[in-house]
């Protein structure tokens, strides 16, 4: 899967975008590891997320953050969405402590995420780096629809929806932050960033980019 | 069968026709229609639970070749071959523990059809050819393996080639010294391909510091965005 790895800056910056999330290598140390993820995601959770979520459910698909803990297994991906660099430091610096033996990977714009973990006191491994979109694509027209879109790397948060989305914000007929949460619950993975949806909603309506 | 709309349920709300990825659901006489060429299969409309009369339904079990759909396109359909759900691999999300991509080595993750658009099974199939075609290898352990001949892009299944998918990634590897010639090739095919692709370079962090295949990536003509995936290192290998 490369469900956070192209998440597109074209309306603004990926400075309120982090996702941080842990896996067990199917076949090498995933025997008995959904311990040590339900370890991992309670270290996400504390740190107040805004999506948080095991690979298969998000808080915003219906199922509540406990209900997710108790039903991760040996092949989660205990997944969180952060809004803030400093936060993703202090999540890395607990898990670090924590020591379960699980992967970590962190999603975000690799200039400053590699200063980051760095900072955290690990040193980084592996990079994935997105080179875009070869190709033509309905999104290239629209920065903020593509913005919003991309947080769901599986494509399944709808463009034709965030329009629609869009337009309600433009018109006040509903809420941005109720729109966001929307939006977030077609994404399973729950990587999707509710918080910046609204700020790039707000924009593209012509209505500041301040959280509602 | 397919996803289905209960017609006499349908009140023609057209709010199920703003979920689907795909643009395949219109309000056709005041009644939401499937258009099942378009519809890849991927149960975001019944799994959104978004039609009060539960119009929208998942009919009986989809049958070979219109499978192959859902299998690329719902997230939450598992691969019995990997045990992995989704389109791709662990790729390098796990290499601190797998070592699956070694230094001097990239991996290049293509993901077909995304954002939006989708993709026809004989389009991966082109970029699988051209991949192989530069001396890059293919993860025999990815979900595609069970579609294609890993070593020539021949389609084991050809019956499933005109069957549309949301996307699915091709996982190839090869060595650094092959990088610019992958790029290269996938920029070719962009421009006559019917659907588009996003791509992912994965390549090693050395010492910590530099970026292994950066400079390379850059000398063919790429700048990388500034969206990345980074493992961080804190695996370690189990007892398995």
């Amino acid at each position: 899967m490369t469900h956070s790895l192209h998440r597109s800056a074209l309306s603004r910056p990926l400075d309120d975008d982090f996702v941080v999330f842990a896996l067990a290598a199917q076949g090498v140390n995933s025997k008995d590891a959904a311990s040590k993820l339900r370890t991992i995601y309670k270290i996400l959770r504390k740190h107040r997320p805004v999506n948080l979520a095991d690979g298969f459910n998000s808080i915003y698909t219906g199922k509540s953050a406990d209900e997710i803990e108790a039903s991760i297994g040996d092949s989660a991906y205990p997944a969180a969405v952060y809004t803030s660099l400093d936060t993703v430091i202090k999540v890395l610096k607990e898990l670090t402590g924590a020591d379960q033996g699980m992967s970590v990977v962190v999603s975000g714009d690799y200039r400053k995420l590699i200063k980051a973990v760095k900072e955290a006191g690990l040193t980084p491994h592996t990079i994935n780096l997105s080179l875009g979109v070869f190709g033509d694509y309905e999104g290239r027209t629209d920065p903020a629809v593509a913005d919003i879109a991309s947080m769901c790397g599986h494509g399944l948060v709808c463009q034709r929806r965030i329009k629609k989305a869009i337009n309600e914000v433009k018109k006040g007929k509903q809420d941005a932050v109720s729109l966001a949460r929307e939006l977030a619950s077609a994404c399973t993975c729950g990587v999707f960033n509710p918080e910046r949806a609204v700020r790039i909603m707000l924009s593209a309506a012509g209505k500041g980019d301040a959280c509602q | 069968m397919s996803v289905i709309i209960i017609e006499d349920l349908c009140e023609g709300c057209g709010e199920c026709a703003y979920l689907c990825p795909m643009g395949a659901i219109s309000i056709r006489q005041k009644k939401a229609l499937v258009d099942l060429d378009k519809c890849v299969e991927c149960n975001t409309c019944v799994r959104s639970g978004i039609c009060k009369n539960a119009a929208l339904r998942e009919d009986a079990e989809l049958r070979w070749p219109r499978l192959i759909r859902k299998l690329y396109s719902d997230v939450l359909a598992e691969f019995e071959a990997t045990g992995v759900t989704g389109r791709g691999t662990e790729e390098m999300k796990s290499n601190d523990v797998t070592g699956r991509y070694g230094c001097g080595e990239v991996g290049l993750a293509v993901d077909v059809g995304r954002p939006g658009r989708g993709a026809f099974v004989k389009d991966i199939q082109k970029v699988i050819t051209a991949l192989l075609r530069v001396g890059c290898e293919l993860g025999a352990d990815n979900p595609l393996a069970g579609l294609f001949d890993v070593s020539t892009g021949e389609c084991l299944r050809p019956e499933t080639l005109d069957e549309r998918v949301l996307s699915a990634v091709v996982e190839a590897k090869c060595p650094i010294s092959k990088c610019a010639s992958a790029l290269n090739a996938l920029k070719t095919l962009a421009e006559t391909l019917d659907t588009c692709f996003s791509v992912g370079v994965i390549t090693r962090i050395i010492d910590g510091e530099k970026i292994e295949a950066l400079e390379v990536i850059r000398s063919a003509g790429f700048e990388p965005l500034p969206s990345a995936k980074i493992n961080v290192g804190l695996g370690r290998p189990g007892e398995e």
